[in-house]
């Protein structure tokens, strides 16, 4: 039965380092939350408290409103999932399955109904007899996920799980867990470095890095309105574009390479609040803000000189130079671009990303 | 095998040929003196297996010496050791692989340290601590001594071993349910019966073929093990050739064959990869 | 004692074993889990004195006041730390490390120190009776140390006779060893037939129980029926007086030593070698480096980290063995001219029963031991650093 969990203020150090600077959170029952950042950011370590593997110097971990900060982990009624799937090596899937439940001393008949249960959800009712290293990476994994829904914990703990799938995998995987995180309604805290994981798994994400929660949010709401560079740059593949500058007193924003390009009046408002005069700022411009324009159309135009080209499906990367700047745009393939290309390309975009360079912080919080 | 190669590695036969002639040499030598009658014990025959070659040495040996009664004694004091050895250093191996705590280094150098000591050194004290409890010429004086010989060897094989073990299966254990003993006890241990078992190899072998502890240790006759038993076959003056010679092969034959079974395995034991969840 | 009391005794000891370790833990839980309630401090010097009190109940201590105060301190001392400063942290590794620790502290720690105190004392065949009844024995000082650099240990060798006789076992052993040693694994590296044969028949010496080879070994070099003194009055030589003429006598034991000690270098050897990839003597031999250039570049640099350890624990051994030397001398009352200092050791505490000199003596073959150690530290820190 999933449960609701709160982070208050935790704070953990090895030594004099400061590894989880006050990080407050919460999961409401049923929501699935993704912990993102770089390695070193602090979300495995985050993840590790919540289990209970890790001592928390300060601050409290709430599931349903018993305290569990000092609680060893099998008194925290939670679940988890490894990296490396933590399979008993010596056990087959179905007493792998089962292990939680015989050391909570459930009756046997019921263990049995409930190992089965979890192994029809995940397609292993065929493997119930298998050793781990009989069976192929994904195939663990789902014994690993079946040994965590087994035990219907109050919360779901995911340490990079998909890590050490192969790219197709990994994709096949992320489908079969959202899949049951809605079957199951489940309570669940999930960490990744891979922000593609994040926007397709998450219901909020947290992006962390130093040990410092950057922004929280809905995956629409960070990806449209990122508080910083490091979230901005981070969520979105590929990554935003970066444009030094300063804008004048028109709403200019000139380039340090002399790009031109008019913030648009609607924004006016928002902007006349901050001091922008003589700041150093950088425009942010997503890789499907610039299209290929077209004979009549309006906008600001830019003239971009094709480097290097990636083939990614229906759409191509093109990397590209304007005005002296690196720009990657994100162009349909069957325009048939090619290196060496003089593009024609046209601004178009409902969001405006601007940046204070010396904070990181976004302008606009629009 | 090209012929060219042959021919040119006979020489790496000979030189290999004749260090397994000397390797094997005295092993063939008592085996041969074993089967020799008594009256020929003396003789200055060169061969290996005379022709008048008969086992009454060995229905000597098993019959009227204690001979048996030595390989019970050895019995009783190797499987003791090496169970109490074993069982002690796979404690403080699982917390030396994995735990950090205060003066740990300290612990795991002083560890190293016990291996330089030379047992004559601690023979004398250990004498009459033993004397003072009562343990002298007793079987479990000389457990005692050997279980705690034993244990720094045991304790980094053993910490080797657990090293290669992935700490998220105890971590899985723990969510699961277990308490960190408990995960020691159901999952690591379980897992680690590999090279458990080359430590108790390990003690045992060490234990088995003892024989200057043993010596101060225990006096009564009756509770010789099978060293101690072998040596007084071979006095100054009245060398019993033959029985010593039968005696040897009797205690010989047996544990060299445990040791060629083991050897692959216990010297891959000493570099024995992990477990792979 | 008979067999079967001694089976009993067996008994014995496994309870008491069983009850120190749970008194052990007992304390350790009391520390660890309960440092936080009042009389914690008090309570944990209680549970020491008490434990401690019982070990000198049954008459195992020898000294009555020393063991109750060392039993009350390891209560406080866990108590203090546990209170103040870890708070219970560390607890499960020490409790698992404690068992262990306890055997090892017990005889290895405590017998070191009565060595001490025994060296400092006047321990010998004349007043052991008097101190074995209950009474003390004299504190002299240094002398004993003095004895041992000034009187020998041994009728027919004084210390410094000893020690050089050691380091010339240990030179010529290690030599030997590690030069026959690595010869047999070079030629078993190779690509020939029966390889395998070989090599389980080449580890045999090792295999062998010492007891028996070394005994064996005896005999072959028996002045009159032994295969050696056989084999040379067979060419025409004349034989030598294998148990009785001192430089012989060394040299049968260094024979056998060496004898013993191959197979395990051997061994060692060749793990290191089948450990360096083929693709550096391919890409030198693309080169143009010979064959004793690939050696000497190639195969001696990367054997070192992999052998040198090994080398350390096989000199160790040689210089501590006391089984060969014991063995083929035949044991006490054999000849002493093939004595190195641990044998010396030996019959000076269990032959002539010179107990505190034979406690001091032990002590400066430790001392000898360190220093040597510490200089091949230095030595190898240094050729580290070159490297």
């Amino acid at each position: 039965m999933s449960g609701e969990l709160k982070i208050n203020n935790v704070v953990k150090s090895y030594g004099d380092k400061n590894v989880i600077n006050s990080i407050s959170f919460g999961a409401t029952k049923g929501e699935f939350v993704v912990l993102v950042g770089p390695s070193g950011c602090g979300k495995s370590t985050m993840l590790r408290c919540i289990a209970g593997l890790e001592t928390i110097n300060s601050g409290s971990i709430t599931i349903d409103g018993n305290e569990v900060s000092d609680k060893a982990p099998k008194d925290r009624d939670i679940a988890m999932v490894f990296q490396d799937y933590a399979l008993y090596p010596h056990k087959d899937v179905y007493e792998n399955i089962a292990f939680g439940l015989r050391m909570r001393k459930e009756p046997e008949a019921q263990i049995d109904r409930k190992v089965r249960a979890a192994a029809a959800k995940l397609d292993l009712t065929e493997l119930l007899q298998r050793k781990p290293a009989a069976m192929s990476g994904g195939q663990r994994q789902r014994v690993a996920i079946g040994r965590a829904i087994v035990r219907d914990p109050k919360v779901f703990l995911f340490d990079e799980p998909l890590s050490n799938l192969d790219a197709k995998l990994r994709g096949d995987m992320r489908v079969t867990i959202s899949r049951l995180h809605r079957e199951l309604e489940a309570t669940a805290v999930y960490v990744t470095h891979d922000q593609v994981e994040a926007m397709t798994l998450a219901d909020k994400i947290i992006v962390l890095n130093g040990g410092k929660i950057q922004q929280m949010g809905t995956p629409v709401k960070l990806y449209y309105h990122p508080n910083n560079i490091f979230v901005a740059t981070f969520i979105g593949s590929p990554t935003m574009n970066l444009i030094r500058g300063t804008v004048d007193a028109q709403l200019m924003f000139t380039s340090e390479n002399n790009l031109k390009f008019q913030i648009p009046e609607r924004f006016k408002e928002n902007l006349s609040a901050h001091e922008l005069a003589g700041k150093k700022l950088i425009w942010g411009m997503r890789t499907e803000n610039l299209k290929i324009s077209k004979e009549d159309q309006q906008g600001q135009k830019y003239a971009a000189s094709v480097e290097v080209v990636e083939l990614m499906g229906p759409q191509t990367s093109a990397h590209c130079i304007i005005e002296g700047h690196a720009v990657n745009v994100m162009l349909p393939t069957n325009a048939g671009v090619k290196v060496g290309d003089q593009l024609d390309l046209v601004f178009s975009s409902s969001h405006l990303y601007l940046f204070d360079e010396t904070s990181g912080v976004s302008i606009l919080d629009a | 095998m090209s012929e060219q190669e042959n021919k040119k590695n006979w020489w790496v036969h000979l030189i290999l040929i004749f260090g397994v002639g000397t390797a094997v040499f005295p092993l063939l030598r008592i085996i041969a003196i074993s089967l020799r009658p008594g009256d020929k014990i003396f003789s200055t025959e060169l061969s290996l297996f005379p022709t008048d070659a008969h086992f009454d040495n060995y229905i000597e040996v098993f019959t009227e010496i204690g001979f048996f009664g030595w390989l019970f004694n050895s019995i009783v004091i190797t499987l003791l050791t090496a169970v109490i050895g074993v069982a002690l250093a796979a404690t403080a191996a699982y917390a030396l692989s994995r735990y950090k705590f205060p003066m740990k280094s300290s612990v795991m150098v002083f560890l190293m340290a016990t291996q330089m000591i030379p047992v004559v050194m601690l023979l004398l004290p250990l004498y009459f601590m033993l004397q003072k409890m009562q343990m002298i010429d007793t079987y479990a004086g000389v457990i005692v001594a050997y279980s705690v010989t034993t244990l720094p060897f045991c304790v980094w094989l053993l910490k080797g071993y657990f090293d290669t073990i992935p700490r998220s299966l105890e971590e899985s254990a723990q969510v699961d349910g277990c308490t960190e003993v408990g995960s020691f006890w159901r999952i690591v241990l379980p897992l680690s019966t590999p090279s458990l078992a080359i430590a108790m190899l390990f003690a045992i072998t060490q234990a088995w073929n003892e024989y200057i502890v043993a010596r101060v240790i225990l006096q009564s006759s009756e509770l010789y093990t099978w060293p101690l038993g072998l040596f007084e076959l071979q006095g100054d003056f009245d060398t019993r050739w033959g029985l010593f010679a039968a005696a040897s092969v009797s205690v010989t034959i047996p544990v060299m064959l445990v040791f060629l079974y083991s050897s692959k395995w216990l010297l891959s034991g000493l570099t024995l990869g992990g477990v792979k969840g | 004692m008979d067999a079967y009391e001694a089976l009993s005794q067996i008994f014995y000891l496994i309870i008491a074993t069983g009850g120190a370790i749970f008194a052990l833990e007992a304390v350790l839980y009391w520390s660890f889990y309960k440092y936080d309630k009042k009389y914690f401090i008090l309570t944990s010097a209680a549970m020491g004195v008490l434990i401690a009190g019982l070990v000198v109940v049954f008459g195992w201590a020898s000294e009555q006041t020393p063991v109750i105060l060392y039993g009350g301190l390891i209560g406080i001392i866990a108590g203090l730390f546990n209170k103040l400063y870890w708070k219970g942290r560390y607890r499960i590794p020490f409790m698992m490390l404690a068992p262990g620790f306890l055997a090892v502290s017990l005889l290895v720690i405590y017998p070191f120190f009565f060595e001490m105190k025994l060296a400092f004392s006047n321990l010998n065949l004349y007043t052991i009776n008097n101190w074995l009844n209950g009474g003390d024995l004299k504190f002299v000082g240094f002398s004993n140390f003095i004895n041992v650099f000034t009187t020998s240990p041994l009728q027919t060798a004084t210390f410094w006779q000893l020690l050089g006789r050691t380091f010339v076992w240990t030179g010529i052993n290690l030599f030997f060893h590690v030069g026959i040693g690595l010869m047999l694994a070079i030629l078993l590296n190779r690509k020939i037939m029966a390889k395998g044969f070989y090599r389980m028949l080449l580890i045999i010496p090792w295999a062998m129980p010492q007891v028996v080879a070394i005994l064996a070994w005896r005999g072959e070099f028996h002045p009159q029926f032994g295969f050696i003194n056989q084999f040379l009055m067979a060419i025409g030589l004349q034989g030598i007086s294998w148990w009785s003429d001192p430089i012989p006598v060394f040299i049968s034991c260094i024979i056998v030593n060496i004898w013993l000690g191959v197979p395990f270098m051997m061994i060692v050897f060749l793990g290191g070698l089948q450990s360096i990839p083929q693709s550096y003597y391919e890409a030198a031999s693309i080169d143009g480096a010979s064959k004793w250039l690939q050696f000497k570049e190639i195969t001696i640099p990367m054997l070192k980290p992999a052998v040198v350890p090994s080398i350390t624990l096989g000199t160790i051994w040689t210089f501590n063995n006391i089984n060969v030397i014991y063995l083929m001398t035949g044991g006490n009352g054999g000849s002493e001219h093939a004595d190195i200092l641990v044998s010396a050791l030996y019959k000076s505490a269990f032959t002539y029963s010179r107990y505190s000199f034979s406690a001091a003596f032990a002590l400066v073959i430790f001392a000898v031991l360190i220093i040597m150690t510490l200089i091949w530290m230095k030595i190898s820190k240094g050729t580290e650093s070159a490297v």
